[in-house]
């Protein structure tokens, strides 16, 4: 990840407007509060430093008629099209083809996919546009088709009736990547962006405070107690909320975000030569393999490693082991939850125990699926 | 109105510096040193809990939501270098893509094996201590000793919040009393791992060792707070074996299973301390010390090459101390640094850079702080200021940066001791004791004008001796910077 300071007040400023846009605009008493004059409303976009519009989506009522004002208060120059739904890439090609003769007519090609555009305004510049929004509810561009703009300069005018069904900003398909990942690293509360799988190291519940929060794809999560070596619990549904810990001294726990539907219940659980000889174990660490931890502990000369990974079918996950150095019998002890699969890629099911050869014990893998 | 509003913020700020620049203009500190704000990355929240530079010249800095970034200075670039570590406080490079960082849980060795520029390896070099959960047990480090061995210190917790339900370590009932108190081991304890990752209980009775700094000669110092059982903050030099008097953590001193450390009676507690080099008074001068570094800039950064500078959390100050040994034991005198010249509050990492600029991570943690990161710059002149404070069998000798206004120097009313002292009891803080005016009864200039020895009508162990240093200017006019130094006086002459 790359930061400079272009960015960082290029990301102020959206936020700053966002904030605008969120307390007045997204406010549904005045999206739909004002039906009898000829515009329905009004909305101010700006074209600002770093190729972008200062709001990168808003919404319209099916129907209605909305005055778009664009005000260019970058250095560069700036028009702003409403395209029809799907077809930004397209009109933005087709603008690009214009060449030196794109200038006379502000880059806007002939197409029937432009629905309403503005002239190319220079620094400065300001421009209006009515859109009379069709009936229909669906999603449409707005874009800069100035040369080498329009793959990052767009947003999305959302018409819709359900304004609580918008997805949420760093998700949204709609908006340019670049401040989908901006929101995103804002909202989680790093200078990245939180993609899964993603690991944190924090004060968690049910657990040692030597805590590590893993994050997994397809919103599986889990605990993983390095003060103990093991894995805790499994969750499904997100994965932390982590502002009461870090708004002051951390006197909270971080929150699970979701539902746990697995709980270890065994503690450490290795069994080496014996059904009942729980072996001192040691944390050593972890490993990133594709952004998950692969942690390797050592009981006794054995030196372990676990990977956990979502399954194919989720809520569910498989834990990956490979152990070194086994020249004894291994059990492996399950733990009791309700209404979960288990399934063992080697050896056999003892009541609650896996046993496993040392041959079997180098590597095998435990699938745990929810049939909630 | 957007625009509107970036335009106030920009003049509100501008006036705030401008202002800073009228006040700094004047005193003698600015001319000297200047300090700048760096730019660090949007969405960072900047806790700083470790600085260092890597060989590359690059600067890395963790923070206490768990990241490592990397910053190159040139390109003004932040890179993400490692992240999820818990509330990191300390950090060393070891190489360009190798460094050791002190989590709340473990000293990590953590490693960009592919040399991509981010971590892929995070190896526990140990984690032979306790955790209870409760938030004050912060850990401190790692200062690397010339043999490759670790020294890490354990802060205790705090009596302001309780432990978890499942710990790590064994949970002791006795460490549990007491207003800050170590429930599990080694709470209060600087601990010593060698390479081969055996953790040797090193030195215990300490309550927030914010910071560890190993001198040339091997010689450990290590701050400590001012609270139950410190009258006031303190900097200790730390040897094996030796308790330095914050008591709950003598539960994990071997030989101690049945003995309750907070019924032991104070003057045994008193008599098995080892004495702090230097203590600095509480309040007006110093409230919460953190980290120590020595000047080996060789004087990129100005006439103080070996001497220890100290961060100051609640001051914008960074404290200046001047170590001699008495009779084989640490002790000195302890003077502001820098305190204005725009420094913020919050003052927790210092590291130099190979450039020889001293950069100050800040934090606040939840306590009164600042987040930040900023960087001091020597602008080559020789500031007018005491360089050395050391004691003689009559009383102090001081060294000057400068050659000395001798009228001014030879007055010996122009320097005014006060001594006191701080009671060791469990209780929070102290009153200051003992306050006693001293005077100086001669000032003897040296040839050179640079040195003044100063003869005390009384000079005894066991006493702060403050002074204040009125009207004493360089032969140029330059007046003194900071003119109020404080020698802890635990030994004589002999």
């Amino acid at each position: 990840m790359k930061f400079n300071k272009s960015s960082n007040r290029s990301l102020a400023l959206i936020l700053l407007c966002y904030l605008i846009f969120a307390t007045y605009i997204l406010s549904p008493a005045i999206i739909y509060g004002q039906s009898s004059s000829l515009v329905d409303r009004t909305v101010e976009l700006k074209a600002v430093a770093g190729l972008k519009y200062d709001k990168v989506r808003f919404m319209v009522s099916p129907g209605s008629t909305v005055r778009i004002t664009l005000e260019n208060v970058d250095e560069m120059m700036h028009n702003m099209l409403i395209v029809k739904p799907e077809t930004r890439v397209s009109v933005v090609k087709a603008a690009e083809t214009m060449g030196e003769r794109g200038v006379e007519h502000d880059f806007i090609p002939k197409s029937s996919n432009v629905l309403e555009s503005t002239p190319l305004l220079g620094p400065g510049g300001q421009a209006s546009i009515l859109f009379k929004v069709p009936d229909k509810e669906t999603v449409y561009p707005y874009v800069c088709t100035y040369p080498a703009h329009g793959m990052v300069m767009y947003g999305a005018i959302y018409a819709t009736r359900s304004p609580d069904d918008l997805p949420p900003l760093d998700e949204d398909p709609n908006i340019p990547e670049q401040v989908r990942n901006q929101m995103a690293a804002s909202m989680s509360l790093h200078p990245y962006p939180r993609d899964m799988p993603t690991l944190t190291r924090l004060f968690m519940p049910e657990s040692s405070p030597a805590a590590i929060a893993v994050g997994m794809e397809k919103e599986q999560s889990y605990n993983w107690d390095a003060g103990y070596s093991f894995l805790r619990y499994v969750w499904d549904g997100g994965y932390i909320d982590v502002a009461n810990q870090w708004d002051g001294k951390a006197h909270e726990v971080a929150k699970i975000k979701g539902d746990i539907y697995y709980r270890n219940t065994t503690g450490f659980p290795f069994r080496v030569s014996h059904q009942d000889s729980v072996p001192q174990h040691e944390f050593q660490g972890y490993r990133m393999i594709d952004g998950y931890p692969r942690f390797k502990y050592d009981m006794g000369d054995i030196t372990v490693s676990e990977l956990i990974l979502p399954a194919q079918t989720t809520p569910g996950f498989r834990i990956e082991y490979v152990l070194e150095n086994v020249d004894q019998p291994i059990w492996y002890a399950l733990s009791d939850n309700d209404e979960i699969r288990v399934e063992v890629s080697k050896g056999t099911i003892e009541g609650d125990m896996v046993k496993l050869t040392p041959d079997q014990a180098q590597e095998f893998t435990i699938s745990i699926i929810s049939e909630e | 109105m957007k625009r509107t509003v970036l335009v106030i913020i920009t003049l509100g700020w501008f006036f705030v510096t401008l202002a800073g620049c009228q006040q700094e203009a004047t005193t003698a500190e600015s001319t000297a040193y200047s300090v700048e704000t760096i730019e660090t990355p949007e969405g960072l929240s900047v806790e700083t809990g470790g600085l260092d530079f890597l060989p590359d010249g690059r600067l890395v800095a963790c923070f206490r939501r768990g990241e490592v970034m990397v910053y190159n200075e040139d390109t003004k670039q932040w890179d993400l270098f490692a992240y999820g570590l818990q509330d990191p406080l300390g950090i060393t490079a070891v190489s360009n893509h190798e460094m050791l960082v002190m989590q709340r849980a473990e000293l990590t060795r953590i490693t960009d094996t592919d040399k991509d520029g981010k971590a892929d390896l995070y190896k526990t070099i140990t984690d032979d201590f306790g955790m209870s959960g409760n938030y004050h047990e912060f850990a401190y480090g790692p200062e690397i000793d010339k043999h490759g061995n670790y020294y890490i210190a354990m802060n205790t917790a705090s009596a302001l919040a309780g432990v978890y339900d499942i710990i790590r370590g064994q949970f002791s009932p006795a460490g549990r009393k007491g207003r800050m108190y170590s429930a599990v081991p080694y709470r209060g304890w600087v601990l010593k791992i060698t390479p081969d990752g055996k953790t040797i209980p090193w030195a215990s009775g300490l309550r927030s060792p914010n910071g560890l700094e190993m001198d040339d000669e091997g010689n450990l110092f290590v701050p400590d707070n001012q609270g139950d059982w410190l009258g006031t903050s303190k900097l200790y030099h730390i040897e094996r074996d030796n308790f330095y008097g914050h008591a709950p953590s003598l539960v994990w001193e071997e030989g101690f299973e049945d003995i309750e450390p907070l019924e032991l009676p104070v003057p045994v507690l008193n008599k098995m301390r080892t004495k702090a080099a230097v203590q600095f008074p509480h309040g007006f001068f110093v409230n919460s010390p953190t980290q120590p570094l020595i000047d080996r800039t060789g004087g990129k950064f100005g006439p103080f090459s070996g001497q220890m500078f100290i961060g100051e959390m609640n001051h914008k100050r960074i404290v200046r101390v001047m170590l001699e040994e008495v009779q084989g034991r640490f002790q000195g005198a302890a003077v502001s640094f820098i305190d204005s010249t725009g420094l913020s509050i919050g003052n927790n990492r210092l590291a130099f850079s190979p450039e020889g600029d001293l950069w100050v991570g800040q934090n606040d943690h939840g306590w009164s702080g600042e987040q930040g990161i900023q960087r001091i710059t020597w602008n080559g002149i020789v500031p007018m200021e005491v360089l050395n404070m050391s004691l003689t069998k009559k009383g102090f000798e001081l060294a000057f940066t400068k050659p000395v206004n001798s009228e001014a120097a030879e007055n010996p009313s122009n320097f005014i001791f006060e001594r006191y002292y701080y009671e060791y009891h469990q209780a929070y803080g102290s009153d200051r004791y003992g306050i006693e005016t001293i005077n100086v009864t001669d000032a003897e200039v040296a040839r050179d004008n640079k040195t003044v020895k100063l003869t005390l009508e009384k000079l005894d162990p066991g006493f702060i001796y403050g002074l204040r240093i009125n009207g004493l200017s360089s032969q140029q006019g330059d007046t003194l910077s900071h003119n109020r130094l404080f020698y802890t006086l635990n030994y004589l002459k002999k």
